[in-house]
């Protein structure tokens, strides 16, 4: 496929999923339709926010690079899904990068609650396989092809 | 539909149709009942009680003034026929006299000779006079007249001829000019005497004439008629007057048989003539009825035609010749003092009236007011204002019907208060609870949804592996697969367990949190050993009231997640015991585990919420456990002091007859 | 069923009402006989009566109760002059008392009784229905209403007034009705008996009765609280049977002047007066063997206020006889009363009256010796 934005450099997504077998559905999708170079998985919001901040364990830069895009689920334990949010959208450094909340609540609640805290695109995991997988692949080409990011990193 | 009918019967009738207030009820009532028996009194007083013997004052009056009017009628009849005897008396005893009867038989032949021959009045006069007889008959005449006083004239006639002989006047001798009835009787129709009233010929005075026959020979015939006459006028009058006892229009007057009047009357007549005695004739009933002989008294016009009380007579003079004496009063005069005092009695009447009205008034609305006052706050309460209250003014029904109206509302009011927080508790513990469900709805679908993604997806991912022969790809999805359905299991089967333990308490019985303890830690023996935990249990532990299943259900679950989360505790140790506080015994699991976090404290306790999504578990245990305590009337709440200082759970329960308590 | 039972209750009364009303009626039917109101020859009094109904014998009905006619008659009883004038024609007078004036008329028309002594009323029914000759007057005194208080005539509407019926006190009674306003079927009249009436009034059985005296001065005098409320005039007269009129005038004016001297004589000392009194007070207790219940002299003062107190003439007023005059009314009365029959006419009744005799007699006072007075007095 051809794509202007890739200059060969590693294009990194940031999955936030509590669900372990989720996130293998995700990460095993990605691979096999060659999306994402990196895929770093954090399995609750704690340490989703450590890896943004760059704190305790993901102290390291090289361990945590900035993602172009994370895939946030809501229903994360510890810190809840839409706190984790509101932090990146008000948080100057990481509000910029397009977050996309990958869930499977389909309230109207959590849609308006992520949307004023500025969540770039709201999806809810299909339980269809096909359809997921497709999905995999549109939210691969848009956000990570399609997508222009606001720097470069 | 109906409900809003039956709710109208109970309304009454609004302010603004013809509502009659209670004051102005009482008023009326009372007004017109004071009104209606002072009307009662006054015409029994005046007019009697019928059926009874009471006449009122009106017939008392009426009763006296006939008695009195009787009374005066009667003295008048004997006084009039007493002196009509007397003069008839007089009559027949000078016509007897032995003076009178040889003079008078001496004069006869001369003056028959005389008028014989056609001589003058005067000639004969003339000649008479100088007899002695003539001079001693008209000096006794004269004797007799003036003595007596009452006789206007006396003569003495022929029989023979009708001739006067001899008078008390001089004149007319030798004339035959007493051209009466009365004189015929007695000469032609063998009378000895006769009695009437009538027109003197020689004067034309009314006056009333005695003839008598004198026997000269003593041959019992009438050879000579004595006539007396008396002026009726002067002499008949006075007999009638009345005087003050029958007030100014008292009268007494006297007629004939053919009800002509013999005396002048007292009052002119209706068209303002004078009546002229032996020529009115009087119209008016006593006269007629007394005229015909009869005697009673009456109430009716007399002759002016005003109503009058009278009582009437009838005086027998002769066998052939009866009068009628009528006396009579104005009713006006009789009853004008008894109108003067109904008029007293009509103003002070209306005046008590006008009193009475306004005591009345007074008291209506002293009585009234508590009444309306109390109708004012009932209305108010239809409004929907439950906090009015009237106030208590009497000490009477009314007083009693105030205090049990405030009663009655501040009741209504303390169960309306008590209703709406009632109905506000349970509003909003249905919401909390409708809350929880939708969450609980939510949560599940949720929930349950998650496996299903895992199913198909690795489904899926199956599919095409099979396809591509990876055996360890293979075996991966199908644990995936097998994992997300065993986990879809478990967490309908706690679904099913919590739901379970929202609407079943088991029977509860008294044990001490010892028993509970050795009894949940037989349960989780295993895990204990595995983390070598050290199990410390208080004993001397208050007794608790509970369902024990499900306590021991409860302490399981706090030590089983107590070690879950004992982290990299080296020497793990559980502490059950309780503490004494304020509000009751409280109970608690300790641990020095690796704590939780303050700002985790609430969350812990939700549906499927997971510290730690590695361990194992549906997240459903606390849920459970919270659950059970807050049934069993308690609350459970976890005090830590953050990461890696251990945490404690610790929960109340509701003692033995306390209700369970719903705190919000 | 229970409106049955009312019909039948009801048709039972009518039946009784109608069988009441014609017995009625035949009783009424009987009394067409007009002087036979019942047959006196078995009355326990007259039957006694030795009437001698012979040629030579004149006989006089008077009735003592009759005041004051009581008194003439008592005196005339005694009167010698009488006695002997009539003894010159060989013939004697015989004086009968009787209780009331149509028991005379009775007598009269059996035959046994010559000259009567009666009221108004009985002296026009027997001028009516037989042939006499009335001669003088009498009485002439008040019949009187007397009640329990003193009451206007129209306050009796509607109570019960006793009345001797088909007398001269039935004829005052309805003049004073009449006087109130009132008439016959305004009031309930009760016939009874004069000295039933004192007592019936006491006891409030009646509210008022009309009787002539002495009935009223007794109920005054014994009953204090009772009052006269009316008093209508009326008169008595005597009456000679047609055949002896005719035949024996001379003997009617003996009997007349015996008339004039009693009045006379009464008149001249009062002495007299109470003697007569006394007289006709024995004469009433020996009719009745009931005491009399005045004294002498209120029965004299009674007596005073009748024709004792007047003139001293018993002429018959002319005025009285006149058409639609008191006589001529109570001529009528006596008709609707079924007392004469309804045929009779007031010619007849007015022709029986003979106002010249009396004065015949009063012209001729020596003749028939007026003021001569010569009485038996034991």
């Amino acid at each position: 496929m051809k794509n202007n934005k890739i200059s060969g450099e590693p294009v990194s997504v940031l999955l936030v999923e509590d669900n372990i077998s989720h996130a293998e559905l995700v990460i095993l999708s990605f691979e096999e339709h060659r999306i994402a170079n990196r895929i770093y998985h954090v399995s609750d919001g704690e340490e989703a926010l450590d890896y943004l901040f760059r704190r305790g364990d993901y102290a390291d830069p090289a361990k945590s690079p900035k993602p172009h895009v994370i895939l946030l689920d809501l229903r994360l334990p510890k810190i809840d899904g839409l706190e984790v949010l509101k932090e990146i959208k008000t948080t100057t450094e990481l509000e910029k990068i397009p977050t996309v909340v990958f869930t499977t609540s389909s309230a109207e609640m959590d849609v308006a609650k992520a949307y004023e805290y500025h969540a770039n695109s709201y999806l809810i995991k299909p339980v269809d396989f096909e359809k997921f997988n497709q999905l995999m692949d549109d939210i691969g080409f848009y956000w990570l092809a399609w997508n222009y990011h606001p720097w470069d990193d | 539909m109906s409900d809003k009918a039956s709710i109208n019967n109970l309304r009454g009738p609004e302010r603004n149709e013809f509502f009659l207030g209670i004051r102005s009820k009482m008023l009326i009532y009372f007004g017109s009942m004071y009104v209606i028996i002072l009307i009662l009194f006054v015409l029994s007083e005046l007019f009697g009680v019928p059926f009874t013997d009471f006449r009122g004052l009106y017939s008392q009056e009426q009763s006296e003034v006939f008695q009195h009017l009787n009374l005066v009628a009667d003295l008048k009849k004997e006084r009039i026929q007493h002196w009509v005897v007397e003069r008839r008396d007089d009559v027949r005893v000078l016509s007897e006299s032995s003076i009178i009867k040889p003079y008078v038989a001496a004069l006869m032949p001369v003056i028959n000779k005389n008028s014989v021959k056609g001589v003058s009045e005067n000639e004969l006069f003339d000649k008479l006079r100088k007899k002695e007889d003539y001079q001693i008959l008209t000096q006794h005449l004269n004797l007799v007249k003036t003595s007596h006083g009452v006789y206007d004239k006396i003569q003495i006639v022929n029989a023979a001829t009708g001739a006067i002989i001899a008078s008390t006047e001089n004149g007319n001798l030798g004339k035959n000019i007493f051209q009466h009835d009365s004189l015929s009787k007695i000469l032609h129709q063998g009378y000895n005497e006769t009695i009437d009233i009538g027109k003197d010929p020689s004067s034309g005075i009314l006056k009333l004439f005695i003839l008598r026959s004198i026997d000269l020979y003593g041959d019992e015939k009438v050879s000579a008629v004595l006539i007396m006459h008396i002026n009726s006028e002067e002499f008949i009058k006075p007999m009638l007057h009345t005087g003050g006892g029958l007030g100014q229009t008292g009268e007494a007057l006297l007629i004939n048989q053919d009800v002509k009047i013999l005396t002048s009357l007292k009052h002119p007549l209706a068209n303002g003539a004078t009546g002229i005695p032996l020529e009115y004739q009087i119209t008016a009933k006593p006269a007629i009825l007394a005229a015909q002989g009869q005697e009673g008294i009456i109430a009716t016009e007399d002759y002016r035609g005003e109503a009058v009380l009278a009582a009437y007579r009838h005086i027998r003079i002769t066998s052939e010749m009866g009068w009628g004496l009528v006396v009579k009063r104005d009713k006006a005069e009789v009853f004008a003092p008894l109108r003067e005092s109904i008029y007293y009695r009509i103003i002070v009447g209306s005046f008590c009236a006008f009193m009475i009205l306004g005591l009345t008034i007074l008291i209506a609305g002293n009585l009234s007011r508590p009444i309306r006052r109390l109708s004012k706050a009932a209305r108010e309460v239809e409004g929907g204002n439950l906090s009015v209250r009237t106030s208590i003014s009497s000490s009477d029904e009314v007083g009693i019907l105030a205090t049990a109206f405030n009663s009655m509302i501040h009741q209504v009011q303390n169960w309306n208060t008590t209703l709406n927080k009632q109905v506000k508790t349970r509003t909003s513990e249905l919401e909390t609870k409708n809350a929880e469900l939708e969450r609980y709805a939510y949560t599940v679908s949720h929930d349950l949804k998650s496996p299903l993604i895992t199913i198909k997806g690795f489904l899926g991912m199956l599919e095409k592996d099979i396809i591509k022969g990876d055996a360890e790809r293979i075996k991966k999805d199908v644990r995936h697969i097998h994992n997300a359905a065993e986990k879809m299991n478990r967490l309908l089967d706690d679904l099913l367990e919590l739901s379970k333990i929202g609407r079943v308490v088991g029977t509860k019985e008294e044990v001490s949190l010892k028993d509970l303890a050795n009894e949940a830690l037989t349960l989780v023996g295993g895990q204990i050993k595995k983390r070598e935990v050290h199990v410390e249990v208080a004993s001397n532990l208050p007794l608790m009231y509970v369902d024990r299943r499900r306590l021991v259900e409860v302490l399981q679950n706090l030590i089983d997640n107590a070690i879950k989360h004992m982290g990299k505790q080296s020497e793990p140790r559980i502490e059950i015991d309780a503490r004494q506080e304020k509000e009751g015994t409280v109970y608690y699991v300790r641990d020095n585990g690796e704590g939780i976090e303050s700002r985790y404290h609430e969350n812990v306790f939700g549906l499927f919420n997971k510290l730690d999504q590695a361990s194992d578990g549906t997240g459903i245990g606390l849920a459970i456990v919270k659950r059970i305590i807050e049934v069993h009337g308690g609350r459970i709440w976890i005090e830590s002091e953050g990461k890696g200082k251990g945490s404690t759970f610790c929960f109340t329960i509701a003692k033995k007859g306390e209700p369970d308590k719903h705190e919000k | 069923m229970k409106t049955r039972s009312i019909i039948y209750t009801f048709l039972t009364v009518c039946m009784i009402f109608i069988v009441h009303t014609t017995f009625l009626k035949t009783g009424k039917a009987e009394n067409q006989s007009i002087v036979k109101t019942s047959d006196l020859s078995n009355h326990p009094v007259y039957s006694n009566y030795k009437f001698n109904n012979s040629e030579e014998v004149v006989n006089l009905g008077t009735q003592p109760f009759f005041s004051p006619t009581g008194f003439i008659t008592e005196v005339m009883k005694r009167d010698t002059i009488l006695y002997n004038a009539l003894s010159v024609s060989g013939l004697k007078i015989r004086f009968f008392p009787f209780l009331k004036g149509n028991d005379i008329n009775f007598f009269i028309h059996k035959g046994d009784i010559d000259v009567g002594i009666c009221g108004d009323m009985p002296t026009i029914t027997a001028a009516a229905t037989m042939d006499v000759t009335v001669s003088s007057i009498v009485q002439q005194g008040f019949c009187s209403v007397v009640a329990r208080r003193s009451m206007l005539m129209r306050e009796l509407r509607g109570k019960k007034i006793g009345y001797a019926l088909g007398s001269n006190a039935h004829y005052a009674l309805l003049r004073a009705l009449a006087s109130g306003g009132l008439n016959e079927s305004l009031v309930h009249m009760i016939p009874m008996d004069v000295n039933e009436m004192p007592e019936a009034l006491l006891t409030g059985e009646v509210a008022a009765f009309s009787a002539w005296e002495p009935t009223p001065a007794i109920t005054l005098m014994k009953y204090p609280e009772s009052t006269i409320i009316h008093r209508y005039i009326s008169s008595g007269f005597m009456y000679f049977t047609r055949a002896f009129s005719e035949n024996q005038p001379e003997l009617i004016r003996h009997i007349l002047a015996a008339e004039v001297r009693a009045l006379r004589w009464m008149k001249s000392d009062r002495q007299n007066l109470l003697l007569a009194s006394e007289w006709a007070i024995q004469a009433g207790e020996d009719l009745t063997n009931h005491k009399f219940e005045l004294s002498v002299k209120q029965n004299a003062f009674l007596a005073e206020n009748d024709i004792l107190g007047l003139i001293s003439a018993p002429i018959i007023p002319q005025n009285d006889l006149r058409q639609n005059g008191p006589l001529h009314m109570e001529f009528e009365l006596l008709k609707t009363l079924d007392k004469i029959p309804t045929t009779s006419n007031w010619e007849k009744v007015h022709n029986s009256f003979d106002f010249q005799v009396i004065n015949d007699v009063l012209a001729n006072s020596k003749e028939y010796k007026l003021s001569e007075f010569s009485y038996d007095i034991e």
